[in-house]
């Protein structure tokens, strides 16, 4: 947590697996106590939301649905919100993008072998304002992972509604609030760099995000890749077509969209798909702008990127 | 006597003519009494005299049982209506005609305000015009004009008073985004937080 005397709180807590980090623009000198127990409570309400959602501990929602053998299993409120947008995400990725892919990676991470990808069917029917049902065929597992990143980075930010800017980093899926008069710069980090997590390495570029949109205020931003996460030969981006790790010549795919969690779908999509199918899916997607960090070295951005650049 | 045929009705248009005022007659020439040997010659204007004014009849139409021509409608309100209606179209095409040129020249946009909703009581319709003139790099404002950046230009101005404020539902204002580039540059004042994005587990 900073000493809010710059017109910035920030304040971070380590989350899911990560950090989940919150900065808000204050706009006046008053306003720096009120900032940081605003982020103090929505870190908390995120952290909350976050472990109901995680596959890392046995007492969350999703582990108690991955252990249900039922066909049918009732779901809470916040297990269902991200399992709905997981099945639209699935269909904005063209099914590149799937909730259900947590047994191939498993076998990705441990180096056994691929089970089969026959595509598991799952859908989910709302029961009443509390709960809602998920039928799925027999061995379908679910691994949210991003898809709860950036849910969780867009809810947050909805909770902070009220400050003149507010940017939620859930772990790299950013959401931003801006207000008329203030600007997000937002480093890319370059993963070629070894200290890609330190705040001294150079960015791979900077990116600037303007409140002088009267029609948009939120803008979310998120970077998907193969380069963090790796087993070896293996990496955590699972191609559905195969089951198996993407092979792409895209090592890094950063985009901004209207929001954290189709930014991360997006990136995620384009990094799957390689470099040549990745141009024409973000030319029809909601990404407003996108960076692809090739293995060649070369940057390949969709046209516009130049507004975007600081 | 004459006199009753001397006074003849005069028809005009179906509408009886005003009454003559009767006045007295003059003799005619002729129109002497027949035994005036006996008499002595009076002076005719002494025998006319005489005679009572007679009150001329009025003669109208209906009263001789003439055949009648219908009444026709009176034109004028058509006439006001007809008038009314070309000044419109003479309105419109004028401003058909001069208003794209007008924007031209300005070389801006403009900002309409849709109409507010008001109650059903309030027939009463708000409507205001905001035109922005767009500077270029190195242009002044005009002397005594508001200069505001394109941020604030481009933010919804309320408008209702507190008379029609109830019920009002809100509605939404259709603007049109100010060019960046064109407007004057003008830097935020806020501070410029950072943040950086990185891979994930995601």
């Amino acid at each position: 947590m900073q000493a809010p005397d710059s017109g910035i709180v920030s304040w971070s807590t380590p989350s899911m697996g990560g950090t989940l980090g919150i900065a808000l623009v204050t706009s006046e000198e008053a306003d720096g106590e009120r900032a940081v127990e605003a982020a103090r409570r929505t870190g908390h309400r995120v952290n909350s939301w976050a472990e109901r959602l995680t596959r890392f501990t046995d007492r969350s929602d999703l582990a108690a649905l991955n252990s249900d053998r039922g066909s049918e299993v009732v779901v809470r409120p916040t297990l269902a919100s991200v399992l709905s947008w997981a099945e639209v995400a699935e269909r904005q990725s063209q099914g590149m993008v799937r909730p259900t892919l947590l047994d191939q990676r498993l076998a990705a991470e441990h180096g056994t072998d691929t089970p089969r990808t026959e595509r598991g069917s799952w859908r989910i029917t709302p029961r009443n304002r509390a709960a809602a049902v998920v039928q799925r065929s027999p061995g379908v597992h679910f691994d949210l992972d991003g898809l709860a990143k950036g849910w969780l980075a867009d809810r947050a930010a909805d909770l902070l509604r009220g400050w003149a800017g507010a940017a939620v980093d859930a772990d790299g899926d950013i959401c931003l609030h801006v207000d008329a008069g203030v600007e997000w710069l937002i480093d890319v980090a370059d993963p070629r760099s070894a200290q890609t997590h330190s705040d001294t390495a150079a960015p791979l570029a900077t990116l600037r995000i303007r409140g002088n949109n009267p029609w948009r205020q939120t803008y979310g931003v998120a970077t998907s890749g193969t380069s963090v996460h790796r087993w070896g030969d293996a990496h955590h981006l699972i191609d559905p077509r195969t089951g198996k790790p993407a092979e792409t010549d895209v090592v890094q795919a950063t985009v901004v969209a209207p929001t954290a969690r189709e930014a991360e779908v997006i990136a995620k999509t384009a990094v799957i798909v390689g470099s040549d199918a990745a141009l024409g899916f973000l030319d029809k997607s909601a990404a407003l702008a996108a960076m692809l960090l090739l293995e060649s070295g070369d940057v390949a951005c969709l046209e516009g990127i130049e507004s975007w650049l600081a | 006597m004459a006199a009753a045929g001397g006074t003849r009705g005069s028809i005009t248009a179906g509408r009886p003519l005003p009454a003559r005022r009767s006045a007295p007659m003059e003799p005619a020439a002729n129109d002497l009494p027949l035994n005036s040997s006996a008499a002595p010659v009076q002076p005719a204007v002494a025998a006319v005299a005489a005679v009572p004014a007679i009150e001329a009849p009025r003669v109208s139409v209906a009263a001789i049982g003439a055949p009648t021509r219908p009444s026709r409608p009176d034109a004028r309100p058509m006439r006001l209506a007809f008038g009314a209606a070309s000044l419109a179209a003479v309105s419109v095409m004028t401003v058909g005609f001069v208003r794209p040129e007008l924007e031209q020249a300005l070389g801006g946009t403009e900002t309409v305000d849709e109409p507010q909703a008001t109650d059903a009581a309030q027939r009463t319709e708000v409507r205001r015009v905001t035109r922005y003139v767009f500077l270029k790099r190195g242009e002044r404002a005009p002397k005594g004009a508001t200069v505001i950046s394109p941020d604030r230009a481009s933010q919804p101005r309320g408008k209702q008073n507190a008379r029609n404020r109830r019920n009002v539902a809100p509605v939404p204002t259709r603007e049109r985004v100010p060019q960046p580039a064109a407007a004057q540059p003008e830097a935020p004042k806020a501070p410029k937080p950072k943040v950086t994005t990185r891979q994930s587990g995601g």
